[in-house]
């Protein structure tokens, strides 16, 4: 299956990799492709630095979808596309907030749980909050049936997976008999085991001078009964995410494939279906041509021969051709080091299928004329020498 | 634009610091500028501890050696010339808690029914902050055993490379708001000391890294008004990966004016023009890293320190080498 018909035909595909290989850029072009190709998408990142906003021409994104209008298409000189783009910046916060809101019994739970130092805790200080959030709102829009594709950008935490083992880590935070350990304290029929946790607690209540237990104990008090509704909404997320609706894209620059090859285990591992790889900023080999070494090597000792081959006059810039010379050079060894480290990619992943290759820019991508002039890369028709067979 | 690129550099050595955080945008690299600081400040005859962070230890094979320093450190470069050995140390929390929890309870067996307690592991992992504090809290005693003391120190000056943007600034919040929080008691205290040495002006430098691309230069702006807000004693900006400026003006003007006609027909042709789009590529990625450098020192009060791009298939000890001698002014 090639990138335009997971496009076509999946409706979550999910961005994942290390930080600073293009995941937001490339979300927000493969959803303006969606876009092109008439469906209704939206783009949900939880990057703090705005680029999805400004990659999309939107003055700012919040927790609620934006369309990005046509005149934000004719600005950038693109045809305005048949569907609709929408973008979307992740509140994890205000997100949990919500969830609360809409299980709690009534207001007062709702409004005990929102003010309860854990919950705040949990809800904006604890790793794993955003992503499960994220995940939290990937689910309220699919369900919502208002949109054909939701493209997601993860964020870019230390390990980039732990999006997979936040809901269940979440879940953990709220499981009622692990909760009940902390709050029944000299309790009846403890085991040893409570007893020490216990006590435990006590002693790092007391280097810390957190008051954790008040916290926590007030915390499942107020949470009662909302618990199943959360655990049944986790496992159906996770249902959406391995099933066949679903895409992962792992992105990856030539100097970070170790840890792509790293994350496509632990897709694999947790059996979420993996479309494949794009390889973004790479530089291509300009002497990939049978017999171009060299003849290069011919050129570069009459660096003038290099300038006439473009019909320019030499006699007027002597120093340029040697520079020009020089300076393909260089780029020739990123090339190498590029195309050394998509084998070694290859070496690691040999069954994976999709890859992509998009060229390093020379400008920032920070517009929809940008990002249009990528998907000319990213969805290009010939590929063939892309694809592993 | 080229006085603007250099940026100003009059201002006293950090190297004679005590204590030089970097911190910055991911895949801007900070390891690779904190292991050149590193160099440059022994070769001033400083002798360095860089402390890294992760799972992912980095420092001693930038340096080319094989061995992992770890939790305990170990000496990963040698520069020669008389100039001392570098260490590097690398931290987990989940070794800091160990050894902080091993320090407060003594003794080791109640240690091990405690920690290894799986309730126990679940508070620790949703307490906010704590592995942050823990790690922090490493940093300060060691800087206070091995770096800090004026005689018989075991180290001049330590570099610590902290984790990305978001997760950077975290770990400097935490020693405040762990003093909020605990108001008294041995907490408060070592808290205290914690954010008296990263906020010590006089021995202390925080140094933000990025590239001259637009985002992290937004990114590098928006860590400076966090991190002085928040009282972090401000060093310079470092400018990773600056292409050379290569091409003359006029040279650029020219190889850019070129219109591209079709395929040409033989091979000598084909390769003269990929030679020219390389050139053509050069010229526009400098340019576009000017623009950029122009944003950052338009909206950046701090002194800027530029570090060339690197044309090589890896970062090792000669790369380290060659950035070492931009920061000898750092």
């Amino acid at each position: 299956m090639d990138l335009e018909d997971l496009v076509r035909t999946k409706k979550v595909i999910v961005c994942v990799g290390s930080g600073g290989v293009g995941k937001t850029t490339l979300s927000a072009a493969i959803a303006l492709k969606a876009a092109e190709l008439g469906q209704t998408v939206c783009v949900l990142t939880i990057d703090p630095a705005r680029r999805l906003a400004d990659a999309m021409g939107v003055a700012s994104l919040t927790n609620v979808a934006t369309r990005v209008e046509r005149e934000g298409f004719e600005a950038a000189g693109l045809p305005v596309p048949t569907g609709q783009l929408w973008a979307l910046m992740l509140d994890a916060k205000r997100t949990w907030d919500d969830l609360v809101t809409s299980y709690a019994a009534d207001e007062g739970q709702a409004e005990r749980i929102l003010n309860n130092r854990y919950y705040q805790q949990i809800s904006s200080a604890v790793a794993g909050s955003q992503e499960f959030m994220a995940m939290e709102k990937l689910y309220e829009l699919h369900n919502s049936g208002k949109y054909d594709l939701l493209v997601l950008d993860t964020p870019p935490t230390r390990s980039a997976l732990d999006f997979l083992d936040a809901p269940k880590k979440m879940m953990g935070f709220m499981d009622e008999e692990v909760l009940k350990a902390f709050i029944t304290p000299g309790g009846l029929g403890l085991s040893l085991f409570q007893k020490s946790s216990a006590w435990m607690l006590g002693v790092l209540q007391s280097l810390t001078g957190f008051e954790v237990l008040n916290d926590i104990s007030g915390f499942v008090q107020s949470f009662s009964g909302m618990h199943a509704g959360f655990r049944e909404r986790a496992s159906r997320v996770a249902a959406l995410l391995r099933g066949d609706d679903s895409a992962f894209l792992l992105v990856t620059s030539p100097g970070t494939v170790d840890e792509a090859a790293y994350f496509y285990r632990r897709l694999v591992e947790y059996r979420m279906p993996v479309g494949g790889f794009i390889l973004n900023r790479v530089h291509r080999d300009a002497l990939g041509e049978a017999g171009a070494k060299e003849e290069w090597d011919a050129m570069r000792r009459e660096p003038a021969r290099i300038l006439a081959g473009v019909d320019l006059d030499v006699s007027a810039h002597a120093g340029l051709a040697v520079r020009v010379a020089e300076n393909l050079e260089r780029y020739q060894v990123l090339a190498r080091r590029d195309t050394a480290q998509i084998h070694r990619l290859e070496r690691a992943c040999p069954v994976a299928r999709l890859r992509r290759t998009i060229s390093a820019f020379d400008v920032d991508v920070h517009d929809l004329a940008a990002l249009d002039k990528i998907n000319r890369d990213l969805f290009r028709a010939d590929d063939s020498s892309q694809e592993t067979p | 634009m080229r006085q603007m690129i250099s940026g100003a550099g009059d201002a006293p050595s950090l190297l004679d610091k005590r204590l030089l955080i970097f911190c910055g945008k991911g895949g801007t690299g900070k390891s690779t500028v904190a292991a050149a600081a590193a160099l440059a400040a022994a070769r001033r005859g400083k002798r360095v501890l860089i402390v890294e962070i992760g799972d992912h230890e980095q420092i001693p094979s930038i340096f080319g050696s094989r061995k992992s320093a770890g939790y305990a450190g170990a000496q990963v470069a040698a520069p020669g010339a008389g100039a001392p050995l570098i260490w590097s140390m690398c931290l987990t929390a989940g070794e800091a808690l160990q050894e902080f929890a091993l320090r407060s309870v003594k003794f080791k067996a109640i240690y091990e029914a405690v920690l290894e307690n799986s309730v126990v592991r679940f508070f620790t992992a949703a307490a906010p902050g704590l592995d942050e504090l823990t790690i922090m809290g490493k940093i300060e005693t060691v800087h206070r055993e091995a770096v800090a003391p004026a005689k018989n120190s075991r180290f001049d000056l330590m570099i610590f490379d902290a984790p990305a943007t978001g997760q950077g600034l975290a770990f400097f919040k935490v020693p405040l708001m762990a003093m909020k929080m605990a108001r008294i008691g041995p907490l408060y205290a070592k808290a205290e000391r914690m954010w008296q040495l990263v906020s010590d002006a006089d021995h202390t430098a925080f140094n933000i890294v990025t590239l001259p691309e637009e985002m992290p230069v937004s990114e590098a702006i928006e860590l400076h008004a966090a991190s002085a807000a928040m009282g972090l004693p401000q060093g310079k900006v470092i400018v990773n990966g600056v292409y050379p400026d290569f091409f003359r003006g006029d040279e650029a003007a020219l190889a850019l004016s070129r219109k591209q006609d079709g395929e040409p027909a033989d091979l000598t042709g084909r390769i003269a023009r990929a030679a020219l789009q390389a050139a053509r590529s050069s010229v526009a990625r400098r340019r576009a890293q000017e623009e950029s450098i122009a944003k950052l020192a338009a909206s950046l009060p701090l002194d800027r320190i530029v570090l060339p791009f690197l044309f090589s298939p890896r970062v090792r000890s000669q790369e380290i080498a060659t950035l070492a001698d931009s920061l000898e002014g750092f």
